[in-house]
C-alpha cells in the first residue's frame, strides 16, 4: 500500500476524510512525546503537550500553507508548546524526572517508567547516569537545550530546524556546536567531581 | 578551556552530516594531528554521555488519547481564502494546459525552464540581496541619527539603559544576578521615540520580527531577542560619548560570534580569514554594514574597521567572555546585542 505523505493526510483531514488525522498522530506522537520529556523532563507533562500540540495543528490545520512541509511546523508548534510551558514554570532549570515527579505525583520516575520491581544495581547506575546528563543539560540555557534536542537527539536537517526556529542555517550550525561545546565543558566538571565509577 | 572547544568539522562527522567521503578525509586528518584525535576524544565522550537519555520509551495509550481528544474537538475549522479572477480563469482553462501532451515539447518547455532559472534566478538572488543591504543601511542611518538626537538631549551621552556590578549581558542563573542584554541601551531609542518604528530594528536580511508598537510604552526592553537584529556597542565598561572618536563604531548587522550575550566560540580559535566565520550571518557571511559615531554607514567585508584597526566583535585583551566585560577604553569597539 502506499504511504500518503504528511501534507496530503493533513489535505484530507481538512476535506473530511476519516482516520487521516489518526495516521498523523500514529506517526508523530511518539517522537515528539520523546521531544517533549527531554525538553520538560516530565512524562505527564510530556504527554499533554503532545495533546496540545496536535489539538492546535487540528485547529490551525485551514491554515496551513500546502506548500511547505509539515514536519518542521509541526516542530514549531511543538517547541513553541514547550517554551511557553516551561515559561509557565518561572524559568526553573530541568530537573531529575525522578526529582520532578516524585514531588508532584508520588513514585518514582524510575520505578514508575522501567519497571515496577526493584531495580537492579546496573539498571540504578544507568538511571543515576541519565539524571546527572539531564541535570547538566538543565544547566544549559534554554535555546542551547532545544537545538541539542532537535540536531542530536530528533536528528532533524539543519534545514528543517533553521525553519523550526526561524533562524539562517550558519546560526543552527553555531549554535549546536556551542551546544556540544558547553555540555562537553559541563559534562568533564561533573565527571571531575563524581566519584569514580564502580 | 580552550582543549574542550573543537573543530566543527567532528560535530557533523558524529551527528552523520559528512558523506562518505568527507568522513574518510576527517579520518585521516584526526590519525595525523594529535589535537584533533584529542579534541575527538572529548567530543565522543560527551555524545556518549548525550545518549544516556535514548531511548524514551514510550507512553502507553497516547496515540489513541490524543486521536480520541482531537474527534472530540469536532471538525478542523476552515480558513476561506479569496478566490481571485486569474485562479479562476486557470483553474476552468486548466485541461487545454495539461494537455500538452507531445514529447518534444515537454522537452522544449523543460529547457527552457533550466534556461530561466539558471540565467534568473542567481540574478533575481543577487537583486535581493542587495536590496536587502540597502535597506539594512537605511536602517541603520535612521537609527544613527536617533543616536544624535538622543545625545544631543543627553549631555552627549550614547543611550544607555543602566549598569552595575551585578548585571551581566549574558543569560545567567547566578543568584542576585540581573540581565542585561546589551540590546536593551537601544531600547531608550523607542521608548523616548527619538526612533519612531520598531521596524527600523529589524534588518531585511534577517527573520527578526518588530515589536508591537502599541508595547513600546509599556516596556523598558525590547520583549525578545528577535525584536533587534543589529548589534550595538557594549555599555558595560567604558562608555564612549558624542564627542568620542568619530570612526568609533557603534552599531552593525548582528555579531557572529555571540548568540543572545552567550559566545558560540572559543575566542582564541576563530579562523578570522574565513568570512563565513568572521563575518555577520545577517547578510549570508558576505560582510556587514557599519554605523560609526559620525553617523556614517559603510559596507565592509571584515571586522577589524575600528579604531585603529580594532576588531568590532571581539574586546582587547579578553578572551573568555562571563556577561561582565565591557570595553577598557572610549575606542575599543564591541558591538553586541
Amino acid at each position: 500500500m502506499q504511504t500518503r505523505r504528511d501534507e496530503q493526510l493533513l489535505a484530507d483531514h481538512l476535506a473530511g476524510v476519516a482516520g487521516a488525522f489518526d495516521q498523523l498522530v500514529a506517526r508523530y506522537a511518539d517522537e515528539l512525546y520523546s521531544f517533549f520529556v527531554r525538553f520538560v523532563g516530565h512524562r505527564t507533562a510530556a504527554e499533554d503537550l503532545v495533546q496540545d500540540t496536535f489539538l492546535q495543528v487540528h485547529l490551525a490545520a485551514g491554515s496551513f500553507d500546502p506548500g511547505r512541509a509539515f514536519k518542521p511546523w509541526l516542530y514549531t508548534i511543538a517547541a513553541n508548546k514547550g517554551r511557553d510551558y516551561m515559561r509557565s514554570r518561572g524559568r526553573r532549570p530541568a530537573q531529575s524526572l525522578d526529582t520532578v515527579i516524585g514531588e508532584a505525583e508520588g513514585p518514582a520516575h524510575a520505578s514508575q517508567v522501567e519497571s515496577s520491581e526493584v531495580a537492579a544495581p546496573e539498571h540504578m547506575a544507568t538511571e543515576e547516569l541519565r539524571a546527572q546528563v539531564r541535570a547538566v543539560i538543565g544547566r544549559l540555557p534554554e535555546n542551547l537545550q532545544l537545538i541539542l534536542l532537535l540536531g542530536h537527539y530528533q536528528r532533524l536537517p539543519y534545514a528543517e530546524i533553521a525553519e523550526i526556529l526561524g533562524i539562517p542555517i550558519g546560526t543552527v550550525k553555531s549554535r549546536l556546536h556551542a551546544a556540544v561545546t558547553q555540555f562537553a565543558r559541563l559534562w568533564q566538571e561533573a565527571a571531575n567531581g563524581r566519584p569514580p565509577a564502580a | 578551556m580552550a582543549e574542550q572547544d573543537f573543530d566543527p568539522r567532528l560535530l557533523d562527522l558524529h551527528l552523520g552530516y559528512l558523506s562518505t567521503d568527507e568522513q574518510a578525509a576527517l579520518r585521516r586528518e584526526i590519525a595525523a594531528r594529535p589535537e584533533l584525535q584529542a579534541q575527538d576524544r572529548v567530543l565522543a565522550d560527551a555524545l556518549a554521555a548525550l545518549r544516556a537519555l535514548e531511548p524514551v520509551p514510550a507512553a502507553q495509550g497516547l496515540t489513541e488519547r490524543v486521536a480520541a481528544c482531537v474527534r472530540a474537538a469536532g471538525p478542523a475549522p476552515r480558513v476561506v481564502r479569496p478566490r481571485d479572477a486569474l485562479t479562476d480563469f486557470v483553474e476552468q482553462r486548466s485541461e487545454r494546459v495539461i494537455r500538452i501532451g507531445y514529447f518534444r515539447d515537454v522537452i522544449a518547455a523543460a529547457a527552457l525552464i533550466v534556461l530561466a532559472v539558471g540565467v534568473g534566478v542567481p540574478g533575481l538572488m543577487h537583486m535581493r540581496e542587495r536590496s536587502q543591504r540597502l535597506g539594512c543601511s537605511h536602517n541603520l542611518a535612521q537609527l544613527g541619527q536617533g543616536v544624535q538626537q538622543y545625545a544631543g538631549m543627553f549631555n552627549a551621552d550614547l543611550p544607555f539603559a543602566g549598569w552595575n556590578g551585578r548585571s551581566s549581558w549574558q543569560p545567567t542563573r547566578e543568584p542576585g544576578v540581573e540581565r542585561v542584554p546589551n540590546r536593551r541601551h537601544m531600547y531608550p531609542l523607542l521608548r523616548l521615540a527619538y526612533v519612531p518604528d520598531p521596524r527600523l530594528f529589524i534588518c531585511p536580511g534577517q527573520r527578526d520580527v518588530p515589536m508591537p508598537l502599541g508595547l513600546v510604552a509599556q516596556r523598558q526592553d525590547f520583549p525578545e531577542a528577535r525584536n533587534v537584529s543589529y548589534a550595538y556597542q557594549n555599555m558595560a565598561g567604558v562608555r564612549p560619548s558624542a564627542q568620542s572618536d568619530p570612526r568609533l563604531p557603534i552599531l552593525a548587522d548582528n555579531n557572529p560570534l555571540f548568540d543572545d550575550g552567550l559566545p558560540l566560540f572559543d575566542a582564541r580559535r576563530i579562523r578570522w580569514g574565513d568570512p563565513a566565520q568572521a563575518n555577520s550571518h545577517a547578510h549570508g557571511g558576505a560582510g556587514q554594514n557599519l554605523l560609526t559615531l559620525r553617523g556614517e554607514v559603510i559596507w565592509i567585508t571584515t571586522p577589524t574597521h575600528g579604531v585603529d584597526g580594532d576588531n568590532i566583535w571581539t574586546l582587547k585583551h579578553v578572551t573568555e567572555y562571563t556577561g561582565r566585560e565591557g570595553p577598557q577604553t572610549a575606542t575599543d569597539a564591541h558591538l553586541l546585542k
